[in-house]
């Protein structure tokens, strides 16, 4: 009876010890699974935003061309440079980037969006020198798409970085994402 | 006796759950990885697929600006092209294309869709409509670029191109 009893115990024992490996085999593959699916980096579609958005024009004539691109360059090489209408370049372009990006993507607690960060630096080989930052929203949760776009300008290695950083809220997906543009799109249609 | 037997019959449909429980997630962790690979592949491809074909459209001559920017195409050309009649008959068959349209995204404007009485005032230029059967719709930022008349300068406006085919199936 004692040799039974004794059986029983390590039989459930096995048991136990199944069920509590494929239990924490099923915590990883959900952590695995769920990773995946909520960090995009290098998004193409930010990139062109932000290459779109380098050709925006801005009402700030001064020496260079009008578009963001080139006013961001003025601002990094000669930042009291003024507009016609007698405003600083570096505070257009910073507002211009600013109204841009308030316009163009929604950000809120019930909201795709939770907030985002932007910012433009110009590298040389040994020096980082930051022009633009910009944030809004809660940026916190580790679920997030970003896009950085790179122009070259001088010989020796010189490049502006343009980066963008969009903080999905809590509830948010990437793959609620693309469903609400999709209803974006049927509502447009 | 009897109670040997019991036991022995419990024990087996133990190391049987046991078994099929462990194969149940072997199988499970095997198919979630396959699943999830699958579903990444396809990703990938239906997104090269509708990036290539918005890239196609905006490189076209009857949208690109200049071939100094890569993002940017002409309002003017776009809405021309909208009320030229024999393109109207024929383009969708040329481009394969459900629904095409330049949707502006910042500034917005209070008109909606871009005609000759609202132009530029406007914020959707629709170049293709079907009505039935759209395939998935894809999109890609652009700068759309005309002349202001006011300004005496070009000006590039933040907007999206959308574009729907039934040869870009969803994932």
């Amino acid at each position: 009876m004692n040799r039974n009893r004794k059986a029983q115990e390590e039989i459930a024992g096995f048991v136990l010890i199944v069920v509590i490996v494929a239990i924490i085999l099923l915590i990883f593959l959900a952590i695995f699974i769920r990773k995946g699916n909520t960090r995009e980096k290098n998004s193409e579609d930010i990139k062109q935003f932000l290459e779109s958005m380098g050709e925006y024009t801005t009402d700030c004539n001064s020496y260079s061309s009008p578009n963001i691109i080139d006013l961001v360059k003025e601002c990094y090489q000669s930042g009291d440079n003024e507009c016609e209408n007698g405003k600083n370049v570096c505070i257009e372009v910073n507002s211009s980037i600013n109204e841009i990006l308030k316009g163009s993507w929604d950000i809120g607690k019930n909201k795709l969006y939770a907030g985002y960060f932007m910012n433009i630096s110009y590298y040389s080989n040994t020096t980082r020198e930051s022009i633009i930052d910009i944030k809004a929203g809660n940026c916190s949760s580790g679920i997030y798409r970003e896009g950085e776009l790179y122009t070259y300008y001088g010989g020796s290695g010189q490049r502006a970085s343009t980066f963008l950083f969009l903080q999905f809220s809590q509830r948010s997906t990437l793959q609620s994402q693309v469903f609400l543009i999709g209803l974006y799109h049927l509502k447009l249609i | 006796m009897s109670s040997r037997g019991q036991l022995k019959i419990q024990e087996m449909a133990f190391v049987l759950l046991a078994i099929m429980l462990f194969f149940g997630i072997v199988a499970l962790i095997y198919f979630a990885l396959v699943m999830n690979d699958l579903r990444e592949q396809g990703k990938i491809q239906s997104e090269n697929e509708a990036n290539a074909l918005v890239k196609r459209m905006i490189s076209i001559p009857e949208f690109s600006w200049t071939k100094q920017c890569s993002t940017c195409i002409d309002h003017d050309k776009i809405l021309a092209l909208k009320y030229v009649e024999l393109y109207n008959k024929t383009k969708e068959e040329f481009w394969n294309l459900d629904y095409l349209a330049i949707e502006q995204i910042y500034p917005k404007k209070a008109g909606g869709e871009c005609m000759n009485g609202n132009y530029p005032n406007c914020n959707i230029t629709t170049v293709i409509s079907k009505k039935i059967n759209y395939g998935k719709t894809s999109f890609a930022y652009v700068a759309l670029c005309r002349w202001n008349n006011d300004k005496n300068q070009n000006i590039c406006e933040l907007a999206r191109i959308v574009v729907s085919s039934k040869d870009v199936k969803d994932e």
